[in-house]
Protein backbone atom coordinates (compact mmCIF):
# COMPACT_ATOMS: atom_id res chain seq x y z
CA UNK A 1 0.00 0.00 0.00
CA UNK A 2 1.00 3.57 -0.80
CA UNK A 3 2.40 5.32 2.42
CA UNK A 4 0.55 8.42 3.94
CA UNK A 5 2.78 12.13 3.36
CA UNK A 6 4.25 12.59 6.48
CA UNK A 7 1.65 15.33 7.12
CA UNK A 8 -0.84 12.96 6.72
CA UNK A 9 -0.25 10.58 9.00
CA UNK A 10 -0.49 13.08 12.16
CA UNK A 11 -3.36 15.15 10.61
CA UNK A 12 -6.42 15.35 13.37
CA UNK A 13 -9.71 15.95 12.49
CA UNK A 14 -10.40 18.29 15.10
CA UNK A 15 -14.36 18.27 14.85
CA UNK A 16 -14.60 14.71 15.19
CA UNK A 17 -12.17 13.80 16.98
CA UNK A 18 -13.21 16.51 19.93
CA UNK A 19 -16.70 14.85 20.03
CA UNK A 20 -15.93 11.09 20.41
CA UNK A 21 -15.10 9.57 23.64
CA UNK A 22 -11.50 9.77 23.86
CA UNK A 23 -11.67 13.41 22.65
CA UNK A 24 -12.32 14.21 26.08
CA UNK A 25 -8.67 12.95 26.99
CA UNK A 26 -6.29 15.77 27.08
CA UNK A 27 -3.58 15.40 24.97
CA UNK A 28 -0.98 14.76 27.21
CA UNK A 29 -2.73 12.88 29.09
CA UNK A 30 -1.72 9.75 26.53
CA UNK A 31 1.13 11.91 24.69
CA UNK A 32 3.16 13.41 27.22
CA UNK A 33 5.29 16.06 25.17
CA UNK A 34 5.07 19.91 26.51
CA UNK A 35 2.37 22.77 25.56
CA UNK A 36 4.07 24.59 23.26
CA UNK A 37 3.29 26.38 19.88
CA UNK A 38 7.01 25.37 18.76
CA UNK A 39 7.32 21.63 17.34
CA UNK A 40 10.60 21.08 19.38
CA UNK A 41 9.22 22.10 22.27
CA UNK A 42 5.81 20.23 22.17
CA UNK A 43 7.35 16.86 21.22
CA UNK A 44 10.02 16.82 24.21
CA UNK A 45 9.57 13.04 25.60
CA UNK A 46 6.56 12.58 23.14
CA UNK A 47 4.96 9.21 23.41
CA UNK A 48 4.02 8.78 19.70
CA UNK A 49 2.65 5.77 20.05
CA UNK A 50 0.98 5.21 24.12
CA UNK A 51 -0.53 1.95 23.55
CA UNK A 52 3.24 0.54 23.26
CA UNK A 53 2.18 0.28 26.93
CA UNK A 54 -1.40 -0.62 26.67
CA UNK A 55 -1.67 -1.29 31.06
CA UNK A 56 -0.99 2.69 30.84
CA UNK A 57 -2.80 4.44 27.80
CA UNK A 58 -5.52 1.95 27.57
CA UNK A 59 -6.31 -0.29 30.57
CA UNK A 60 -7.41 1.99 33.00
CA UNK A 61 -10.75 2.22 30.36
CA UNK A 62 -10.53 -0.96 29.18
CA UNK A 63 -8.81 -3.52 31.48
CA UNK A 64 -10.35 -6.67 30.09
CA UNK A 65 -8.56 -6.03 26.52
CA UNK A 66 -5.33 -5.09 28.06
CA UNK A 67 -5.34 -8.20 30.27
CA UNK A 68 -5.86 -10.60 27.66
CA UNK A 69 -3.58 -8.83 25.21
CA UNK A 70 -0.88 -10.31 27.59
CA UNK A 71 -1.13 -13.49 25.76
CA UNK A 72 -2.66 -12.21 22.55
CA UNK A 73 -0.55 -13.46 19.68
CA UNK A 74 -0.88 -10.30 17.86
CA UNK A 75 0.82 -8.94 21.05
CA UNK A 76 3.06 -11.44 21.34
CA UNK A 77 3.95 -12.82 18.31
CA UNK A 78 4.26 -16.05 19.88
CA UNK A 79 2.97 -18.17 16.33
CA UNK A 80 6.62 -17.37 15.22
CA UNK A 81 8.55 -18.21 18.05
CA UNK A 82 6.20 -21.64 17.95
CA UNK A 83 7.32 -22.10 14.27
CA UNK A 84 10.79 -21.39 15.04
CA UNK A 85 11.49 -23.41 18.08
CA UNK A 86 10.38 -26.88 16.43
CA UNK A 87 12.83 -25.54 13.72
CA UNK A 88 15.82 -25.81 16.30
CA UNK A 89 15.55 -21.87 16.42
CA UNK A 90 15.78 -20.96 21.08
CA UNK A 91 14.94 -17.93 21.99
CA UNK A 92 17.31 -18.38 24.71
CA UNK A 93 19.98 -17.78 21.93
CA UNK A 94 21.05 -14.30 21.99
CA UNK A 95 21.38 -14.81 18.03
CA UNK A 96 18.06 -15.37 17.35
CA UNK A 97 17.03 -12.95 19.85
CA UNK A 98 18.75 -10.18 17.32
CA UNK A 99 17.72 -11.70 13.90
CA UNK A 100 13.69 -11.75 15.90
CA UNK A 101 13.94 -8.06 17.33
CA UNK A 102 15.74 -6.94 13.47
CA UNK A 103 12.61 -8.56 11.10
CA UNK A 104 9.90 -9.94 12.98
CA UNK A 105 9.44 -7.79 16.60
CA UNK A 106 7.75 -5.43 13.46
CA UNK A 107 4.73 -7.29 12.97
CA UNK A 108 3.41 -6.91 16.48
CA UNK A 109 0.23 -4.34 16.36
CA UNK A 110 -0.39 -3.05 19.38
CA UNK A 111 -4.27 -1.28 20.29
CA UNK A 112 -2.86 1.63 18.09
CA UNK A 113 -2.29 -0.13 14.95
CA UNK A 114 -5.40 -1.51 15.03
CA UNK A 115 -7.89 1.30 16.04
CA UNK A 116 -6.07 4.89 15.54
CA UNK A 117 -3.44 4.50 12.84
CA UNK A 118 -2.22 2.33 10.15
CA UNK A 119 0.29 -0.15 11.54
CA UNK A 120 3.96 1.06 12.31
CA UNK A 121 5.35 -1.81 10.12
CA UNK A 122 3.78 0.11 7.23
CA UNK A 123 4.99 3.52 8.23
CA UNK A 124 1.70 4.64 10.35
CA UNK A 125 -0.72 7.47 9.94
CA UNK A 126 -4.05 7.82 11.58
CA UNK A 127 -6.94 5.97 9.55
CA UNK A 128 -9.54 8.24 10.63
CA UNK A 129 -7.85 11.93 11.92
CA UNK A 130 -7.17 10.01 15.43
CA UNK A 131 -10.73 9.19 15.66
CA UNK A 132 -10.78 5.77 17.21
CA UNK A 133 -11.94 3.18 15.20
CA UNK A 134 -14.00 0.08 16.89
CA UNK A 135 -13.82 -1.86 13.91
CA UNK A 136 -10.51 -1.63 12.51
CA UNK A 137 -10.08 -0.66 8.36
CA UNK A 138 -10.11 -4.34 6.56
CA UNK A 139 -7.50 -2.47 3.94
CA UNK A 140 -5.73 0.45 6.17
CA UNK A 141 -5.48 -2.25 9.15
CA UNK A 142 -6.16 -5.86 8.75
CA UNK A 143 -4.29 -6.45 5.31
CA UNK A 144 -1.95 -3.75 5.69
CA UNK A 145 -0.46 -6.66 7.17
CA UNK A 146 -2.26 -9.65 6.00
CA UNK A 147 -1.53 -8.52 2.33
CA UNK A 148 0.76 -10.44 0.77
CA UNK A 149 -1.14 -13.85 0.78
CA UNK A 150 -4.22 -13.10 2.34
CA UNK A 151 -5.05 -9.52 1.37
CA UNK A 152 -4.23 -10.51 -2.14
CA UNK A 153 -5.95 -13.74 -2.06
CA UNK A 154 -9.24 -12.00 -0.40
CA UNK A 155 -9.80 -9.04 -2.99
CA UNK A 156 -8.80 -11.14 -6.15
CA UNK A 157 -5.61 -9.08 -7.04
CA UNK A 158 -4.12 -12.01 -8.56
CA UNK A 159 -4.58 -12.42 -12.80
CA UNK A 160 -7.26 -14.68 -13.48
CA UNK A 161 -8.78 -15.54 -10.19
CA UNK A 162 -11.75 -14.10 -8.30
CA UNK A 163 -11.79 -12.50 -5.54
CA UNK A 164 -13.06 -14.77 -2.29
CA UNK A 165 -16.89 -15.14 -2.66
CA UNK A 166 -17.58 -13.62 0.91
CA UNK A 167 -16.12 -10.31 -0.77
CA UNK A 168 -17.28 -10.16 -4.41
CA UNK A 169 -20.85 -11.05 -3.30
CA UNK A 170 -21.26 -10.86 0.34
CA UNK A 171 -18.94 -7.68 0.66
CA UNK A 172 -17.96 -8.94 3.89
CA UNK A 173 -14.62 -7.49 5.59
CA UNK A 174 -12.29 -9.43 7.96
CA UNK A 175 -14.16 -8.67 11.16
CA UNK A 176 -17.35 -10.27 9.89
CA UNK A 177 -15.46 -13.49 10.45
CA UNK A 178 -12.40 -12.32 13.20
CA UNK A 179 -14.60 -11.29 15.74
CA UNK A 180 -13.15 -8.70 18.30
CA UNK A 181 -13.19 -11.56 20.99
CA UNK A 182 -10.80 -13.64 18.94
CA UNK A 183 -8.59 -10.50 17.74
CA UNK A 184 -8.31 -9.76 21.16
CA UNK A 185 -7.77 -13.14 22.95
CA UNK A 186 -10.31 -13.12 24.88
CA UNK A 187 -11.23 -16.70 26.06
CA UNK A 188 -14.30 -17.84 24.64
CA UNK A 189 -17.04 -19.44 26.62
CA UNK A 190 -16.77 -22.64 23.95
CA UNK A 191 -19.44 -24.06 25.90
CA UNK A 192 -22.13 -22.11 24.44
CA UNK A 193 -21.67 -23.90 20.73
CA UNK A 194 -19.29 -26.47 21.16
CA UNK A 195 -19.20 -30.37 23.12
CA UNK A 196 -16.13 -32.75 23.79
CA UNK A 197 -12.57 -33.09 25.10
CA UNK A 198 -11.98 -29.47 23.76
CA UNK A 199 -14.60 -27.41 25.14
CA UNK A 200 -12.76 -25.82 27.83
CA UNK A 201 -10.05 -24.83 24.93
CA UNK A 202 -9.12 -20.69 25.80
CA UNK A 203 -8.05 -19.01 22.78
CA UNK A 204 -4.81 -20.27 21.36
CA UNK A 205 -1.98 -18.60 22.48
CA UNK A 206 1.28 -20.41 20.93
CA UNK A 207 -0.09 -20.35 17.21
CA UNK A 208 -3.27 -19.52 15.21
CA UNK A 209 -3.68 -22.74 14.52
CA UNK A 210 -3.97 -24.77 17.57
CA UNK A 211 -6.78 -24.89 19.49
CA UNK A 212 -10.77 -24.64 18.18
CA UNK A 213 -11.43 -23.10 14.72
CA UNK A 214 -11.93 -19.72 15.28
CA UNK A 215 -13.60 -18.97 12.67
CA UNK A 216 -14.95 -21.95 11.28
CA UNK A 217 -17.37 -22.13 7.79
CA UNK A 218 -19.73 -24.28 10.23
CA UNK A 219 -19.77 -21.50 12.14
CA UNK A 220 -22.32 -20.54 9.01
CA UNK A 221 -22.98 -23.09 7.11
CA UNK A 222 -24.29 -25.33 9.48
CA UNK A 223 -26.42 -27.59 7.26
CA UNK A 224 -23.09 -28.01 5.23
CA UNK A 225 -21.32 -29.67 8.26
CA UNK A 226 -24.01 -31.78 8.80
CA UNK A 227 -24.00 -32.99 5.63
CA UNK A 228 -27.74 -32.15 5.04
CA UNK A 229 -28.08 -29.77 2.45
CA UNK A 230 -28.37 -32.41 -0.26
CA UNK A 231 -25.27 -31.56 -1.82
CA UNK A 232 -23.79 -35.10 -2.73
CA UNK A 233 -20.30 -34.13 -2.60
CA UNK A 234 -20.93 -32.97 1.26
CA UNK A 235 -22.73 -35.86 1.76
CA UNK A 236 -19.78 -37.91 0.44
CA UNK A 237 -17.27 -36.44 1.95
CA UNK A 238 -18.17 -35.99 5.99
CA UNK A 239 -15.37 -34.63 8.36
CA UNK A 240 -12.40 -36.07 5.95
CA UNK A 241 -12.09 -32.74 3.71
CA UNK A 242 -11.12 -29.29 5.08
CA UNK A 243 -13.96 -26.72 3.63
CA UNK A 244 -10.86 -25.06 1.45
CA UNK A 245 -10.03 -28.69 -0.05
CA UNK A 246 -12.70 -27.93 -2.29
CA UNK A 247 -13.65 -24.18 -1.77
CA UNK A 248 -10.01 -22.96 -2.53
CA UNK A 249 -8.28 -21.91 -5.81
CA UNK A 250 -4.63 -21.51 -6.07
CA UNK A 251 -2.94 -19.27 -3.59
CA UNK A 252 0.69 -17.96 -2.85
CA UNK A 253 3.49 -20.02 -1.83
CA UNK A 254 7.10 -18.98 -1.60
CA UNK A 255 10.22 -20.63 -1.33
CA UNK A 256 13.83 -19.52 0.64
CA UNK A 257 13.78 -16.67 2.34
CA UNK A 258 17.16 -15.37 4.03
CA UNK A 259 17.49 -12.22 6.30
CA UNK A 260 20.13 -9.85 6.83
CA UNK A 261 20.89 -6.44 7.53
CA UNK A 262 21.86 -4.22 4.37
CA UNK A 263 25.27 -3.45 3.93
CA UNK A 264 24.81 0.17 2.33
CA UNK A 265 22.08 1.34 4.89
CA UNK A 266 21.87 -0.47 8.47
CA UNK A 267 18.30 -1.89 7.75
CA UNK A 268 17.13 -5.09 7.94
CA UNK A 269 16.38 -6.68 4.73
CA UNK A 270 14.69 -9.68 3.08
CA UNK A 271 15.22 -11.63 -0.11
CA UNK A 272 12.91 -14.71 -1.50
CA UNK A 273 14.27 -16.88 -3.80
CA UNK A 274 10.50 -17.33 -5.72
CA UNK A 275 7.02 -17.14 -5.08
CA UNK A 276 4.21 -18.50 -7.02
CA UNK A 277 0.88 -19.60 -7.30
CA UNK A 278 -0.51 -23.35 -6.60
CA UNK A 279 -3.24 -25.14 -5.39
CA UNK A 280 -1.74 -28.76 -3.81
CA UNK A 281 -3.94 -30.88 -1.29
CA UNK A 282 -1.76 -32.66 1.22
CA UNK A 283 -2.40 -34.63 4.65
CA UNK A 284 -3.33 -32.96 7.20
CA UNK A 285 -0.48 -32.41 9.83
CA UNK A 286 -2.14 -30.61 12.60
CA UNK A 287 -5.58 -33.43 12.49
CA UNK A 288 -7.08 -32.84 16.14
CA UNK A 289 -10.90 -33.14 17.58
CA UNK A 290 -10.91 -29.24 16.42
CA UNK A 291 -9.31 -30.25 12.93
CA UNK A 292 -10.40 -33.57 11.67
CA UNK A 293 -10.00 -33.60 8.11
CA UNK A 294 -7.89 -35.84 6.12
CA UNK A 295 -6.50 -33.60 3.83
CA UNK A 296 -6.20 -30.15 3.74
CA UNK A 297 -4.74 -27.61 1.30
CA UNK A 298 -0.89 -27.06 1.89
CA UNK A 299 1.37 -24.01 1.14
CA UNK A 300 4.76 -23.75 1.01
CA UNK A 301 5.97 -21.42 3.65
CA UNK A 302 10.06 -19.75 2.84
CA UNK A 303 11.89 -21.38 5.69
CA UNK A 304 15.13 -22.41 4.44
CA UNK A 305 18.10 -24.45 6.66
CA UNK A 306 20.12 -21.59 6.18
CA UNK A 307 17.42 -18.76 6.32
CA UNK A 308 19.43 -16.53 9.27
CA UNK A 309 22.77 -18.15 8.31
CA UNK A 310 23.38 -14.01 8.57
CA UNK A 311 23.41 -14.23 11.99
CA UNK A 312 24.55 -17.40 12.84
CA UNK A 313 24.98 -20.46 11.00
CA UNK A 314 23.46 -23.17 11.20
CA UNK A 315 20.63 -21.66 13.74
CA UNK A 316 18.08 -23.26 12.00
CA UNK A 317 19.61 -26.16 13.82
CA UNK A 318 16.20 -28.75 13.60
CA UNK A 319 14.94 -28.30 9.73
CA UNK A 320 13.14 -31.28 9.79
CA UNK A 321 10.69 -30.55 12.74
CA UNK A 322 8.18 -29.03 11.37
CA UNK A 323 7.09 -29.22 7.61
CA UNK A 324 7.57 -26.82 4.54
CA UNK A 325 4.00 -27.37 2.94
CA UNK A 326 1.75 -26.03 6.04
CA UNK A 327 -1.68 -26.32 6.90
CA UNK A 328 -3.17 -23.61 5.75
CA UNK A 329 -6.44 -21.60 4.86
CA UNK A 330 -6.73 -19.38 1.70
CA UNK A 331 -9.16 -16.86 1.85
CA UNK A 332 -10.41 -17.23 -1.70
CA UNK A 333 -13.11 -19.42 -1.19
CA UNK A 334 -15.28 -20.03 -3.99
CA UNK A 335 -18.63 -21.61 -4.49
CA UNK A 336 -18.09 -23.56 -8.11
CA UNK A 337 -13.57 -24.67 -8.36
CA UNK A 338 -11.89 -26.60 -10.82
CA UNK A 339 -11.43 -29.28 -7.94
CA UNK A 340 -14.93 -29.56 -7.20
CA UNK A 341 -15.98 -29.92 -10.99
CA UNK A 342 -16.20 -33.77 -10.78
CA UNK A 343 -15.21 -37.01 -8.58
CA UNK A 344 -12.08 -37.25 -11.25
CA UNK A 345 -10.61 -33.93 -10.47
CA UNK A 346 -9.52 -35.12 -7.38
CA UNK A 347 -10.26 -38.74 -7.42
CA UNK A 348 -6.75 -40.15 -9.73
CA UNK A 349 -5.38 -36.98 -10.44
CA UNK A 350 -1.92 -36.87 -8.65
CA UNK A 351 -1.34 -33.12 -9.84
CA UNK A 352 -3.45 -31.92 -7.62
CA UNK A 353 -1.87 -34.24 -4.54
CA UNK A 354 0.96 -32.78 -2.73
CA UNK A 355 3.28 -36.00 -3.65
CA UNK A 356 6.91 -36.62 -3.29
CA UNK A 357 8.00 -35.81 -6.50
CA UNK A 358 6.92 -32.31 -5.80
CA UNK A 359 9.10 -31.44 -3.30
CA UNK A 360 12.23 -30.51 -3.17
CA UNK A 361 14.89 -32.97 -2.21
CA UNK A 362 16.07 -31.53 0.90
CA UNK A 363 12.40 -30.78 2.24
CA UNK A 364 11.18 -34.49 1.59
CA UNK A 365 12.00 -35.36 5.49
CA UNK A 366 10.58 -32.32 6.85
CA UNK A 367 7.36 -33.19 4.85
CA UNK A 368 6.60 -36.69 5.90
CA UNK A 369 3.55 -36.10 7.27
CA UNK A 370 2.11 -34.01 4.78
CA UNK A 371 2.98 -35.82 1.47
CA UNK A 372 0.51 -37.64 -0.30
CA UNK A 373 1.90 -40.93 -0.65
CA UNK A 374 -1.28 -42.83 -2.82
CA UNK A 375 -3.65 -40.59 -4.57
CA UNK A 376 -7.06 -41.65 -3.38
CA UNK A 377 -8.59 -43.48 -6.13
CA UNK A 378 -11.83 -43.03 -7.84
CA UNK A 379 -14.01 -45.01 -6.01
CA UNK A 380 -16.34 -47.93 -7.49
CA UNK B 1 -67.63 69.66 95.68
CA UNK B 2 -63.98 69.72 97.19
CA UNK B 3 -64.68 66.06 97.80
CA UNK B 4 -66.07 65.41 94.37
CA UNK B 5 -62.70 67.13 92.55
CA UNK B 6 -60.28 65.21 95.24
CA UNK B 7 -61.95 61.81 93.75
CA UNK B 8 -60.78 63.32 89.82
CA UNK B 9 -57.60 64.19 90.83
CA UNK B 10 -57.20 60.92 92.55
CA UNK B 11 -58.43 59.21 89.64
CA UNK B 12 -56.40 61.32 86.85
CA UNK B 13 -53.48 61.01 89.04
CA UNK B 14 -54.08 56.37 88.63
CA UNK B 15 -54.81 56.91 85.55
CA UNK B 16 -51.84 59.16 84.86
CA UNK B 17 -50.51 56.29 86.44
CA UNK B 18 -51.84 53.69 84.27
CA UNK B 19 -50.56 55.36 81.33
CA UNK B 20 -47.19 55.52 82.67
CA UNK B 21 -47.66 51.53 83.79
CA UNK B 22 -48.85 51.14 80.25
CA UNK B 23 -45.91 53.09 78.46
CA UNK B 24 -43.58 51.85 80.81
CA UNK B 25 -44.99 48.41 80.05
CA UNK B 26 -44.63 48.71 75.91
CA UNK B 27 -40.87 50.16 76.69
CA UNK B 28 -40.18 47.10 78.05
CA UNK B 29 -41.96 45.07 75.64
CA UNK B 30 -40.24 47.07 72.51
CA UNK B 31 -36.87 46.52 74.46
CA UNK B 32 -37.23 42.73 74.86
CA UNK B 33 -38.28 42.90 70.87
CA UNK B 34 -35.38 45.11 70.42
CA UNK B 35 -33.42 42.50 72.32
CA UNK B 36 -34.81 39.89 70.28
CA UNK B 37 -33.53 41.51 67.22
CA UNK B 38 -30.14 42.09 68.41
CA UNK B 39 -30.15 38.50 69.36
CA UNK B 40 -30.92 36.91 65.85
CA UNK B 41 -29.02 39.04 64.54
CA UNK B 42 -25.23 37.13 65.04
CA UNK B 43 -27.88 34.00 63.90
CA UNK B 44 -28.73 35.08 60.67
CA UNK B 45 -24.98 36.25 60.15
CA UNK B 46 -24.00 32.64 60.97
CA UNK B 47 -26.97 31.20 58.93
CA UNK B 48 -25.01 33.41 55.73
CA UNK B 49 -21.58 32.85 56.65
CA UNK B 50 -22.72 29.00 56.99
CA UNK B 51 -24.20 29.46 53.05
CA UNK B 52 -21.26 31.34 52.36
CA UNK B 53 -19.37 28.63 53.75
CA UNK B 54 -21.76 25.68 52.09
CA UNK B 55 -20.97 27.87 48.84
CA UNK B 56 -17.46 28.48 48.97
CA UNK B 57 -16.83 25.20 46.27
CA UNK B 58 -18.58 26.98 43.73
CA UNK B 59 -15.40 29.25 43.55
CA UNK B 60 -13.63 26.14 43.65
CA UNK B 61 -15.41 24.38 40.76
CA UNK B 62 -15.39 27.48 39.07
CA UNK B 63 -11.93 27.97 39.29
CA UNK B 64 -11.77 23.76 38.34
CA UNK B 65 -13.92 24.77 35.28
CA UNK B 66 -11.12 27.62 34.45
CA UNK B 67 -8.49 25.30 34.84
CA UNK B 68 -10.20 22.58 32.66
CA UNK B 69 -11.10 25.40 30.18
CA UNK B 70 -7.14 26.25 30.84
CA UNK B 71 -6.67 22.70 29.56
CA UNK B 72 -8.58 22.33 26.63
CA UNK B 73 -6.75 25.86 25.41
CA UNK B 74 -3.84 23.77 25.91
CA UNK B 75 -4.96 20.83 24.34
CA UNK B 76 -6.30 22.97 21.46
CA UNK B 77 -2.50 24.03 20.89
CA UNK B 78 -1.60 20.52 19.94
CA UNK B 79 -4.45 20.47 18.09
CA UNK B 80 -3.81 23.98 16.49
CA UNK B 81 -1.32 22.33 14.75
CA UNK B 82 -2.19 19.29 14.15
CA UNK B 83 -5.47 19.72 12.62
CA UNK B 84 -3.94 22.55 10.48
CA UNK B 85 -2.58 20.46 7.24
CA UNK B 86 -0.40 23.67 6.02
CA UNK B 87 0.96 23.96 9.31
CA UNK B 88 1.97 20.42 9.32
CA UNK B 89 3.17 20.56 5.48
CA UNK B 90 5.47 23.49 6.41
CA UNK B 91 6.70 21.32 9.78
CA UNK B 92 6.87 17.99 8.70
CA UNK B 93 10.35 16.45 8.71
CA UNK B 94 11.89 15.81 5.18
CA UNK B 95 11.91 12.14 4.68
CA UNK B 96 14.23 10.41 2.49
CA UNK B 97 12.71 8.15 0.16
CA UNK B 98 14.64 4.79 0.40
CA UNK B 99 14.26 2.06 -2.23
CA UNK B 100 13.57 -1.32 -0.96
CA UNK B 101 16.30 -3.11 -0.20
CA UNK B 102 14.51 -6.37 0.02
CA UNK B 103 13.82 -8.57 -2.95
CA UNK B 104 11.03 -11.27 -3.66
CA UNK B 105 7.50 -11.37 -2.14
CA UNK B 106 7.29 -10.44 1.42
Amino acid sequence: MAPLEPWEKALIDGEAFSSSVHGKIACQDCHQGEQSADKETAHTDLIAYPSDNPEAACGECHPDLVSAAKTNLHTTLAGYWTVLETRGVSADDPHAEEMFGNHCTSCHASCGDCHVSRPTSVGGGFISGHVFEAEPSMTNNCTACHGSRVGNEYMGKHDGLKADVHFRQGRMTCTDCHTGHEMHGLTANCQDCHEGPMDSQVAPEDHRYDGLQIPSCESCHASVAAGNDGITMHEQHPGILSCQVCHSVSYTSCDGCHVSISEATGNPVFATEGSYLGFYIGKNPLQSYARPYEYVPVRHVPISPTSFDYYEVGMVSNFNGRETWVYTTPHNIQRNTPQAESCESCHGNSAIFLTADKIAPGELDANRDVIVDVVPPLPR
Amino acid sequence: MVKTLQRLISRVRYFHLLILGVLLLIGAVSCQAANRQTDTQPEVEATVTQIAATASPQPTAVSELAAQDSDTEQSNQCLACHEDQQALMDTADKVEVVESENSGEG
